[in-house]
């Protein structure tokens, strides 16, 4: 168990560390001077040597890299060229409202995923199956702007009194937090549960044409016992996989969504700060959003040991 | 609310469809639907505005460069001198003033004006706040447009500017609320650079309450103001919903009263909703679509007018919409300085015929330009008329290329003079009309596009002349003479946002400079 751990651990810096690389470049390739947007339209080619200069662009990229990442692994992600404020902080306010929006959108999802995906396979090739996969295509079939751009308008006309855009902290008052961020989490609980409807219909149709199911069957177990003590805890294992990579995506995936609801999450940092060429907080930001992807999969890669012990006393992968 | 003001709205429908088009262009969609004005202002309440854009750069007023700096900074601070709802100036902070000879000016403070932390205006403050503008130490994009060589106190409420050159344009600079801007001496001096980013402490209506990154930036209204009832309203909170469409839903379903919306084709949208008022801001965005003349096709004047004699401009207006575009020159038809093309100008009347005979005297028949233009998404009315425009051209024999790329490159290649043939730029409201033809025309800059002598001549006088009536004449000859040589054409102006709010809100009025919400004479119906 130990040595599963501590693979996956390395692994999961490497892939951090291969990212961060990455995002300097992508960010530094990008086109546009910063220095021109600070300096406006009418300022002096001299005015903007000196801010490129200032801001350390006239380094070569390497150079700024190594910097950049030297900082970075003692904690400090630098400050923004444009308004001097700390990236960590900046950071730091947004990525829970991202992450606390994933999570709620995940069990929306698996709220009516699951149990959707369970009751689909056991009435499979009836017309009740036929009804749960046609929604679930409609689900995976609409993206998630659109659901929520409808949801604005129609919530804005007949609901007005939802609060639509009064975003509050989780800390300052939970209701509130909640019931705001709950149009957004279930537009993207939507698609998501409909991805794993589809899973836990394919696992559980799998798993019931195994020998010990039939064996469990024959010992008398019951249709509901069946399904939820032998069925189920085996069909899990996939349902998992594809919910953990699912939930990662959907931590950089609530961008637009964020847009639509006007939610301050690192999604609609990562659109500012890229149009206005603000290196530190993309470099920062991308950054956190990949390392929340990798600690993701990596809790996810540890969860597999709780549902399935062959994990556990091999450590063997589930892949392999 | 009984009276019924007659709005552009009315206007427009008593003109009827067929007029529309020169409707348009003769009012130039001035817009500003006569606010609600009647009963008697009261004080209190809380106004909430759905803002588009996080500041930037911060609000450190005489670095604040951007739109979404600029508009949270004029609620904060000050200038010397106003601009009124027409754009004309006014006084300020300053009570009088007067030009001395053509490079002094005198200033006499107002009484009583105190900044957000309740200390006074003096003289002191006045000086430091013009010497910092002036101080290359704070990088600021503004200190080149001023030619202030000293600034004295000549009483204790008196102060004097001296110029190193003449600047005719000095009253329009120290109107603006950024870059004119006065701060306080003891409070700016004992802060950071990135702090002075953070807070701020001006004299305006409003003071900064709190700002939520990505949230909120909330103001109260100043009780020390110097304009006493003024400002009426308690809290302002700006809270940020940066998707248009989420935008105007919020101000249907009341949680804002007021909003600023981009893409002018949403007027029609906003115009069916009850209980709120629309209009279109000023027409200050003339489409700049600058030409090199200096190689290429386009190095030819005819070919250069064919282009511009095969658009033909009625139909792109039409296409934009209601009251937002109008015929325009490089200086835009509602800057003080600009004016409207006559549709019966030539220049700006389509003749196709007339293009293909000028491309055949220049020995072509068939040309190919290359024009670029931003690709970003509040562009996309324009583009939508480019690539009608290319349509018109290809009629004549001229093959416009469009090569989109990101605003945020486009203005570094224009700086740079970094393009093929064309590329396309759309203004804002200048302080300076001089300003709009620097960016492309200046003589020695690697942006200027054209070589001609009789040009930068004319540029040289209108800067320079005093009398502003006559300046205002040379302007507008500048701007003729820019279209008939048809160096940079114009194929609309427009306006650059429109703005929306609630019947709730009384007494406001969209601003001239399309920058700010003015909000110091707004008020709320209880």
């Amino acid at each position: 168990m130990l040595r599963y751990l501590s693979i996956r651990l390395v692994r999961s810096l490497a892939v951090v560390l291969c990212l961060s690389a990455i995002v300097f470049a992508l960010a530094h390739l990008v086109p546009g001077d910063p220095a021109a947007l600070i300096a406006g339209e009418n300022s002096t080619p001299q005015l903007r040597a000196q801010i490129t200069h200032q801001l350390g662009l006239d380094q070569p990229v390497w150079s700024q890299y190594l910097s950049w990442i030297g900082h970075a692994v003692r904690g400090d992600l630098g400050s923004s060229l444009l308004d001097g404020q700390s990236v960590g902080a900046q950071v730091a306010t947004r990525l829970p409202v991202s992450l606390e929006l994933a999570v709620y959108a995940a069990v929306v999802a698996v709220l009516w995923g699951i149990p959707a995906g369970i009751w689909s396979a056991m009435h499979q090739g009836h017309a009740k199956d036929r009804v749960v996969n046609s929604a679930a295509f409609m689900g995976l079939a609409v993206p998630p702007f659109v659901v929520g751009t409808v949801m604005v308008l129609l919530v804005s006309t007949l609901a007005p009194a939802w609060p639509l855009f009064s975003f509050v902290p989780f800390s300052q008052d939970p209701l509130l937090n909640l019931q705001v961020l709950l149009l957004p989490a279930i537009a993207l609980g939507i698609p998501f549960g409909a991805t794993l409807c589809r899973y836990m219909r394919a696992a559980v149709l799998d798993v019931e044409g195994q020998d010990f199911m039939r064996t469990a069957a024959a010992k008398g177990a019951g249709r509901r016992r069946l399904m939820l003590r032998h069925a189920l805890r085996n069909a899990l294992v996939p349902v998992v996989t594809a919910g953990g990579l699912q939930l990662g995506v959907l931590v950089g995936g609530t961008v637009i969504i964020e847009q639509v609801f006007a939610l301050p999450g690192l999604g609609s940092l990562i659109v500012n700060s890229i149009t206005q060429h603000d290196f530190t907080v993309i470099q920062g930001a991308i950054l956190a959003l990949g390392a929340s992807y990798v600690l993701i999969n990596l809790v996810t890669d540890l969860v597999y040991p709780l549902i399935d012990p062959r994990i556990r006393t091999t450590g063997a992968r589930r892949d392999g | 609310m009984t009276n019924h003001t007659f709005t552009r709205r009315n206007a427009l429908a008593l003109g009827g469809s067929t007029l529309a088009g020169l409707m348009l262009a003769a009012c130039g969609g001035t817009a500003t639907t006569a606010s609600r004005t009647s009963g008697k202002p009261v004080s209190g309440g809380t106004l909430t505005i759905g803002l588009d854009g996080e500041p930037t750069v911060g609000f450190d007023p005489q670095v604040a460069q951007a739109y979404f700096d600029q508009q949270i900074v004029a609620q904060f601070y000050e200038g010397l001198l106003s601009l009124d709802s027409k754009g004309q100036i006014k006084p300020g902070l300053a009570k009088s003033y007067q030009q001395v000879d053509s490079t002094t000016y005198r200033f006499t403070l107002r009484d009583g004006v105190t900044f957000h932390d309740g200390t006074k205006l003096t003289t002191d403050d006045v000086i430091f706040s013009l010497e910092r503008l002036m101080d290359p130490a704070i990088k600021s994009p503004y200190t080149q447009q001023y030619k202030i060589k000293t600034v004295t106190a000549v009483d204790a409420s008196t102060v004097e500017i001296k110029l190193s050159t003449p600047q005719p344009s000095l009253y329009n600079f120290l109107a603006r609320p950024w870059s004119g801007a006065i701060m306080s001496k003891k409070w700016t001096t004992s802060r950071t650079g990135n702090e002075l980013k953070q807070t701020e402490n001006g004299t305006g209506p409003f003071a900064l309450k709190k700002w939520s990154k990505g949230i909120s930036i909330t103001l109260s209204g100043y009780k020390g103001y110097w304009e006493k009832p003024k400002p009426y309203l308690d809290t302002v909170i700006y809270r940020l919903i940066p998707d248009e469409t989420s935008r105007v839903a919020s101000l249907r379903s009341n949680s804002v009263q007021l909003l600023s919306f981009r893409d002018l084709r949403m007027v029609s949208d906003v115009k069916t909703t009850s209980g709120v008022t629309e209009a279109n801001g000023p027409l200050v965005s003339s489409v700049w679509l600058n030409m090199n003349t200096l190689s290429g096709p386009l190095a030819d004047k005819r070919v250069r007018q064919a282009f511009n004699l095969a658009i033909d401009r009625k139909t792109l207006i039409k296409t934009l919409g209601s009251g937002s575009a109008s015929f325009g020159y490089v200086i835009p038809p509602q800057d003080p300085y600009g004016t409207t093309p006559t549709t019966a100008d030539p220049m700006y009347t389509q003749n196709q015929a007339k293009a293909k005979a000028l491309l055949k005297a220049a020995g072509r028949s068939t040309v190919s330009i290359e024009l670029t233009a931003p690709s970003d998404s509040a562009y996309g009315p324009d583009i939508s008329a480019l690539e009608l425009m290319k349509a018109q051209l290809s009629k004549v024999g001229i093959t416009l290329n469009l090569k989109l790329v990101p605003f945020a490159s486009v203005v570094p290649k224009v700086l740079g003079g970094d393009y093929t043939d064309m590329i396309m730029l759309t203004s804002v409201l200048n302080a300076d009309p001089s300003q709009y033809l620097d960016l492309w025309f200046a003589k020695g800059s690697p942006a200027t596009k054209v070589k001609d002598q009789h040009l930068w001549d004319l540029m040289a006088a209108a800067k320079s002349e005093q009398d502003n009536a006559k300046r205002v004449t040379l302007y507008h000859q500048l701007a003729q003479y820019i279209a008939d040589e048809a160096y940079l054409l114009v194929p609309y102006a427009k306006a650059v946002r429109g703005e929306a709010w609630s019947d709730k809100v009384h007494g406001y009025q969209p601003d001239a400079t399309a920058t700010r919400l003015n909000l110091k004479n707004a008020w709320l119906a209880p």
